[in-house]
C-alpha cells in the first residue's frame, strides 16, 4: 500500500503539466488568501487622500511610514500590548490547563454519569457569548474584578472547545500504553505528563495557538469588563481609531497600520509553530 | 478560596481608592462649591478631535472644581457604549454621567437607567434653554420628563461639486427637493456605451438624511408615542419611488461602506452631490481633489425647511448618589455652557446650537461655509422617534435597503414594513 502511494506520488511529480497546474493552483490560492494582508499593508502606507481615490491604487504614491507612528500615538498601544500579552498568555495557559485535566478525566477516568457530564460541558458551546455577558459581568462585579486582569483572564479560561479537541485526541491514543503506564505504577498526573502529552504535542500546540488567537483578538469581553485605557487590550485600542458612521470616514490608513502591529506577533508565533499547528489540525482529519 | 478572591478584590478596590486619594486628595483650590468627595465618572464615545475636545472640557471642569473630580473614560462607539451601560446598569455600576446616542434614550429612560433631569433644570441651579435652536429641548423628552440633553449636535449639510454644477449649467445648489431630483439627473455624466462616469447623487447608506426630506415635504413616519406608525405615508412612497428611479437610471448610487461609501464617491468625483452632515466638512474640504467642493443646506419641501438633527447628548445615570448628582449636574451644565459648546464646535466640527454659544464661537462663523451650516439650526425638529424604537427603525432601514438595493416595489415594501413595525412596537410598549 505504502509503496503504491509512493509510486503514485513519484509519478505525479514527474508530470510537468500536472506539477505546473498544482503550483499554479497553489499560487492562486496564496494570492487570494494573501490579498487582504497585502491590502492592509498597502493601505497602512497610503495618504488619506489616496484612500478616497478611484479606481483604488495598488501601491502608494509614496510610502508614508509616519502612519505607523501616528497610529501608535492614537491610543496607549504600548500599555495595551503589555495587557494583551499578560492576559492572552495567562488565559491561554489556564484554558489549556483546565481543558487538559477535564479531557483526561473524561477519557481515562471512570466515574458516574461520565457521558452526561461530558455532554453537559460540550453543550455550553451552544450558548452564544453575548448571552453570558450580563451574568458573567454581574459575577465579576460582585467579586470586584471589573477593570482588573482577573476579569480578562479567569472567565475566558472556562471553554468547552479545547476540552472537546483534547478528548477526541486522547480517545485515539492506544489504550495499551495507558494500561502499561498504570501497570508500572504511574499515577494520573504522571500518565498525563509523561505519556499522554508527549503523544498529543501537535494537538496541544494547535489548541494553544487557537486559544491564544481567541484571547488576542477578543474585542467585546475586554471592552465590557474594562473601563480605563490602562487596562485595555489591543483590539479595543483599534476602536480608538474607528469613527462613528456619522462622524465621517475612519482613518483607514491608521487603522490598517494599527491592525498590522496587532497582527505581527500572531504571524511570528504561527511561523514558529506552523509545522506542529498544521499537523495538529490535520491529525483529526486523517485519523477520523 | 472565594474568601481569598473577595479579599483580593477588596484589596484591589482599596488600592484604587488609595491611589485616587493620594493622587488627587492633595491638590485643590478654594473655588469649588461642590460637595467634597463627590467625584464622578464620565463615559464618552467619539474618537479623534471630538474625543480630545471632550477630555479638554473635562480637564477645565476639574480645574474649576478642585474639591471634586470628573474622570473621563472612552468606551468605544455609541453602540459599544450602550452595551456597556446596559451591562453595568444591571450590576449597579458604571458612570454617573454618560454621553449617549439617540437610539437608546427611550429604552434606557423607560428602564429606569437614566435620571429625569427636569427637576434639576427647573431647580436653583437650573438651565436656561430659551436660546436653544429649533426644538432641541424636546429631544430627550419622554413621558413628561427630560432624560437627555443635546451636546454634540449634528445638522444636515448638502455637499456638491461646484465645477460639475457649472458644467451642467446650474447656477447654485437646489432650493427644493423637486430641484434636487432634477439636478441629480442633469449632473449625471455618461461616457462610451452610456456608461455612467459621474452620478448626480451618491446616497448615504443610512436613513437619517431621508427624515429631513420626508418631514419637509409633509410626510410622517411615526408620532412620538407610536400610536400612529405610517412608514407607508404617501410622501415616503413618492420620495422613495423618486430615489429608486434615480438609482435605476444611474443618476444616483448607493455605494456600500466597503467601497468608502457616499463620501468616497463624492471625493473621487464619481458623484456630484451627497446628503451628509457637518461632520464631513473637513474631509470634503481637505481631501477633494480635481474639483471645487461647496456646501449648502438641505433643500426645502412643501412644508419649508424641516431638518432632522443627529449626534449625541448627555445623561445622568440612576446609580448616582445625591452628592454625586450635584456634581453630575454641575458637570452637564459646564459641558453645555456657551463657552464649552463654542469650544467644542471649533474643535470637533459639531454645531454651536445655542444663541450664546454662537456668539462665543464668533470667529468660526466668519467662515461663510460654517455660517451656512449654522443656518440650518432654526429648522431643526428634534424628534428622534424613529431612532428610539428598534421596531420602527429596523423596519424602515430594511425597507430602504430593499427598495434601493434590491429594487423592490416601493408601496408593497413600505406596507409590509409598516405592518411589521406596528406589530413589533406593540411588543416594545408591552415590554416597557
Amino acid at each position: 500500500m505504502g509503496s503504491s502511494v509512493a509510486a503514485h506520488v513519484g509519478h505525479t511529480r514527474k508530470n510537468p503539466l500536472t506539477t505546473a497546474a498544482v503550483y499554479a493552483s497553489l499560487l492562486a490560492a496564496c494570492m487570494l488568501l494573501g490579498l487582504p494582508f497585502f491590502w492592509m499593508v498597502v493601505t497602512s502606507l497610503k495618504s488619506p487622500h489616496e484612500l478616497a481615490g478611484y479606481p483604488p491604487s495598488w501601491w502608494p504614491e509614496s510610502l508614508r511610514w509616519g502612519n505607523y507612528i501616528d497610529a501608535w500615538r492614537s491610543a496607549p498601544f504600548g500599555r495595551m500590548y503589555v495587557n494583551s500579552l499578560i492576559t492572552g498568555l495567562a488565559a491561554t495557559a489556564l484554558q489549556v490547563g483546565l481543558a487538559l485535566l477535564m479531557a483526561y478525566a473524561f477519557a481515562f477516568i471512570r466515574f458516574p454519569a461520565r457521558r452526561f457530564w461530558l455532554l453537559l460541558v460540550l453543550a455550553t458551546m451552544m450558548i452564544p457569548d453575548e448571552m453570558k455577558l450580563v451574568p458573567n459581568y454581574l459575577t465579576l462585579s460582585r467579586l470586584d474584578w471589573i477593570n482588573t486582569y482577573w476579569a480578562l483572564i479567569v472567565p475566558p479560561a472556562a471553554h468547552a472547545f479545547p476540552v472537546f479537541v483534547f478528548y477526541q485526541q486522547f480517545r485515539m491514543l492506544p489504550s495499551a500504553l495507558i494500561d502499561a503506564a498504570k501497570a508500572d505504577g504511574a499515577g494520573h498526573g504522571r500518565i498525563l505528563w509523561r505519556v499522554v502529552l508527549p503523544m498529543s504535542r501537535p494537538v496541544l500546540v494547535a489548541v494553544t495557538l487557537v486559544s491564544f488567537l481567541g484571547r488576542w483578538n477578543d474585542f467585546l469581553w475586554p471592552l465590557i469588563v474594562t473601563d480605563t485605557a490602562t487596562m485595555r487590550t489591543l483590539p479595543v485600542g483599534l476602536a480608538y481609531l474607528k469613527k462613528q458612521a456619522e462622524e465621517g470616514a475612519s482613518p483607514w490608513h491608521l487603522m490598517m497600520a494599527a491592525a498590522l502591529f496587532i497582527v505581527i506577533p500572531i504571524v511570528i508565533l504561527y511561523s514558529i509553530l506552523q509545522k506542529q499547528f498544521v499537523e495538529g489540525i490535520t491529525k483529526g482529519a486523517i485519523k477520523g | 478560596m472565594i474568601n481569598r478572591i473577595c479579599a483580593f478584590g477588596q484589596d484591589v478596590a482599596l488600592g484604587f481608592c488609595f491611589s485616587f486619594l493620594v493622587a488627587f486628595g492633595g491638590c485643590g483650590g478654594p473655588q469649588s462649591s461642590l460637595p467634597s468627595g463627590s467625584g464622578i465618572t464620565y463615559w464618552r464615545t467619539l474618537s479623534g478631535a471630538a474625543g480630545d475636545a471632550q477630555d479638554t472640557l473635562v480637564a477645565r471642569f476639574n480645574e474649576q472644581h478642585p474639591d471634586t473630580k470628573v474622570t473621563s473614560e472612552f468606551q468605544g462607539s455609541y453602540s459599544d457604549l450602550a452595551t456597556k451601560l446596559l451591562t453595568a446598569a444591571a450590576a449597579r455600576r458604571g458612570p454617573q454621567v454618560t454621553q449617549l446616542g439617540t437610539f437608546e434614550i427611550r429604552q434606557f429612560a423607560k428602564s429606569g437607567v437614566l435620571v429625569d433631569l427636569k427637576p434639576l433644570m427647573n431647580g436653583p441651579n437650573g438651565l436656561d434653554t430659551s436660546g436653544w435652536s429649533g426644538t432641541l429641548i424636546a429631544a430627550g423628552e419622554i413621558d413628561g420628563g427630560v432624560y437627555w440633553l443635546p451636546f454634540n449636535v449634528a445638522v444636515p449639510v448638502l455637499y456638491y461639486n461646484q465645477d460639475a454644477f457649472t458644467d451642467a449649467g446650474l447656477s447654485g445648489p437646489p432650493e427644493t427637493w423637486a430641484d434636487f431630483f432634477s439636478y441629480a439627473r442633469k449632473l449625471t455624466r455618461r461616457g462610451d456605451k452610456d456608461a455612467v462616469q459621474m452620478s448626480g447623487l451618491a446616497l448615504w447608506n443610512i436613513t437619517w438624511p431621508l427624515l429631513s426630506m420626508f418631514w419637509s415635504e409633509g410626510g410622517e413616519l411615526t408620532n412620538r408615542d407610536y400610536t400612529n406608525i405610517t412608514l407607508n405615508d404617501p410622501v415616503a412612497v413618492r420620495l422613495l419611488t423618486e430615489l429608486q428611479s434615480l438609482v435605476r437610471e444611474g443618476a444616483a448610487t448607493l455605494p456600500d461602506k466597503a467601497s468608502g461609501g457616499h463620501r468616497a464617491a463624492f471625493l473621487s468625483g464619481r458623484a456630484a452631490m451627497i446628503l451628509d452632515s457637518q461632520d464631513a466638512f473637513s474631509e470634503v474640504f481637505t481631501q477633494a481633489t480635481g474639483f471645487t467642493p461647496a456646501l449648502a443646506n438641505y433643500p426645502a419641501g412643501a412644508k419649508g425647511k424641516v431638518y432632522a438633527p443627529g449626534g449625541g447628548g448627555l445623561a445622568i445615570l440612576a446609580n448616582t448618589t445625591p452628592k454625586q448628582r450635584e456634581t453630575a449636574w454641575a458637570f452637564i451644565r459646564h459641558m453645555i455652557s456657551p463657552e464649552s459648546i463654542a469650544y467644542y464646535a471649533r474643535e470637533s466640527g459639531y454645531v454651536a446650537f445655542t444663541e450664546e454659544s454662537r456668539r462665543a464661537a464668533g470667529d468660526l462663523l466668519q467662515d461663510p461655509r460654517h455660517a451656512t451650516i449654522h443656518e440650518a439650526l432654526p429648522f431643526l425638529r428634534a424628534d428622534y422617534s424613529v431612532n428610539m424604537s428598534p421596531a420602527v427603525r429596523n423596519a424602515f432601514d430594511e425597507a430602504f435597503q430593499k427598495i434601493l438595493v434590491q429594487n423592490a416595489d416601493v408601496q408593497a415594501t413600505l406596507d409590509a414594513a409598516d405592518t411589521r413595525a406596528e406589530a413589533a412596537v406593540k411588543e416594545e410598549l408591552t415590554a416597557h
